[in-house]
């Protein structure tokens, strides 16, 4: 298991947003299976020069979807959840290709998925 | 396929180390083994196999030489045989080959000389108990193993370790971004379940030495069980961290460690490891001009110094790694 996890000083998205967007990407392209564990809050926090509570708050904030389970012990565990958000990810790819095959523009696909929902 | 442009070197080395690690080595053996069992109906049964300052003291059936002979001569140079020999084959190169194909011939000259002396020197003796001194077997038996394993090491040539670049990754930093690569190390589910066995094993040879009252015996269990245990936690698990600092491996404990600073970094890639080749074995390992963090065969991050001294951990995902390192040693430079 390992994970590349990268954010922008410059960006006005807060740094515990970015942080678990970085993470919520690998698990939903499927990098991340379930029951992979999440590396230490600390090595991230001091790799990337962070705050420690900013990469807590981006773990809880993944907890708080579903995505992780938080364990004293056992640090971050990807949740079985996550199996099935891979697989959404992999019905939107097809629903791209089919929607690109029909010529239809993002916005259209976008509206039609917006009103389904 | 590299077929339709031989190297002609390549396949050499490989025959030459077939001929010190293996049929030397089994010449050797089969020798040895044809004067043993000419001289076997003339040896008392039992034999003995053992000797104490002033005599022999312990006997065993006399098929326990050429037992003994076969095994210590020919045991290495099988496994070699079966392992090392295809890998050169393919094409793998370590300065290791050399050394365990010179030891598998002294190895097995040791066994040849010594136990066949042993045999020999016990003919027409109507007792075990009149042996004479083994000494002169074993002293002779060292110095033509030494003698065969010199001469081996030296037809064999120098090896430099040359390792297989694997497909590169491309990352592009911001001025502005901060990125960090976490991964870690594993040794594989087999190796794992091996140490593990062997700590029971012994662990349980320990409380059968404790219960018979053996306790000399017991304590070299204790401590081989502990030296194991620490074996096992050193090559079980490394975690690598790469962030704009360099590069960090740590076992599971925080130790052992190894570090090149970011202002220290030549170059970073992927490359393709041959535990045994390259390094030698498995585990946190030293070998001429590289540091190893061992713990599978495969892919594995190789962090270059400019003083010229590499950093090779075994780690998936390697490229990204390895592109996030360059990536960073880059803009460090800046």
């Amino acid at each position: 298991m390992s994970m590349l996890i990268s954010i922008d000083s410059a960006s006005t998205e807060p740094l515990f947003a970015q942080v678990a967007a970085a993470i919520r990407a690998q698990i939903i392209t499927g990098e991340a299976r379930p029951g992979d564990r999440l590396p230490p809050a600390r090595d991230v926090a001091s790799g990337l020069g962070v705050n420690l509570h900013t990469v807590l708050h981006a773990y809880q904030e993944l907890r708080d979807e579903g995505l992780v389970d938080l364990r004293r012990g056992r640090g971050a565990v990807v949740t079985e959840a996550a199996d099935a958000m891979a697989g959404l990810q992999r019905d939107i790819t097809k629903l791209g290709a089919r929607a690109t095959a029909l010529g239809m523009s993002p916005a259209t696909v976008v509206a039609l998925v917006r009103a389904a929902m | 396929m590299t077929t339709n442009n031989p190297q002609p070197t390549k396949n050499e080395i490989a025959t030459r180390f077939a001929y010190v690690a293996v049929v030397t080595p089994a010449v050797l053996t089969l020798a040895a083994l044809a004067l043993q069992l000419r001289w076997l109906p003339e040896t008392p049964d039992p034999i003995a196999t053992h000797w104490s300052g002033s005599g022999p003291d312990r006997s065993g059936s006399h098929w326990t030489y050429p037992l003994i002979t076969l095994f210590m001569g020919f045991g290495l140079s099988a496994w070699l045989w079966a392992t090392a020999l295809p890998r050169l084959r393919r094409g793998a190169r370590g300065w290791a080959f050399r050394f365990l194909a010179a030891t598998a011939v002294g190895f097995s000259a040791f066994a040849a000389v010594s136990m066949t002396w042993s045999v020999g020197m016990q003919r027409g003796l109507a007792s075990w108990s009149d042996a004479p001194s083994v000494l002169p077997a074993i002293v002779t038996g060292l110095v033509v193993g030494l003698g065969a394993a010199l001469v081996g090491w030296l037809v064999l040539p120098k090896q430099a370790i040359t390792f297989n670049a694997l497909p590169s990754a491309d990352i592009d930093l911001a001025e502005t971004e901060r990125a960090v690569w976490l991964g870690s190390a594993r040794a594989s589910r087999g190796a794992v379940a091996t140490i593990i066995i062997a700590i029971v094993l012994v662990a349980a040879g320990a409380v059968a030495a404790w219960t018979s009252g053996d306790y000399a015996v017991m304590w070299i269990f204790l401590g081989l069980a502990v030296l194991l245990t620490a074996l096992a936690l050193t090559t079980m698990e490394a975690d690598v961290r790469v962030d704009s600092n360099g590069v960090e491996v740590r076992g599971p404990a925080g130790f052992p460690r190894s570090r090149v600073p970011i202002a220290e970094v030549a170059s970073a890639d992927s490359i393709n490891v041959e535990p045994l080749g390259s390094f030698g074995g498995w585990g946190w390992r030293r070998v001429p001009g590289a540091m190893g963090v061992v713990l599978r065969g495969g892919e594995a991050l190789r962090v270059e110094r400019k003083e010229g001294h590499a950093l090779v951990v075994t780690v998936d995902d390697s490229a990204t790694a390895a592109a996030l390192l360059t990536a960073l040693a880059k803009r460090a430079q800046r």
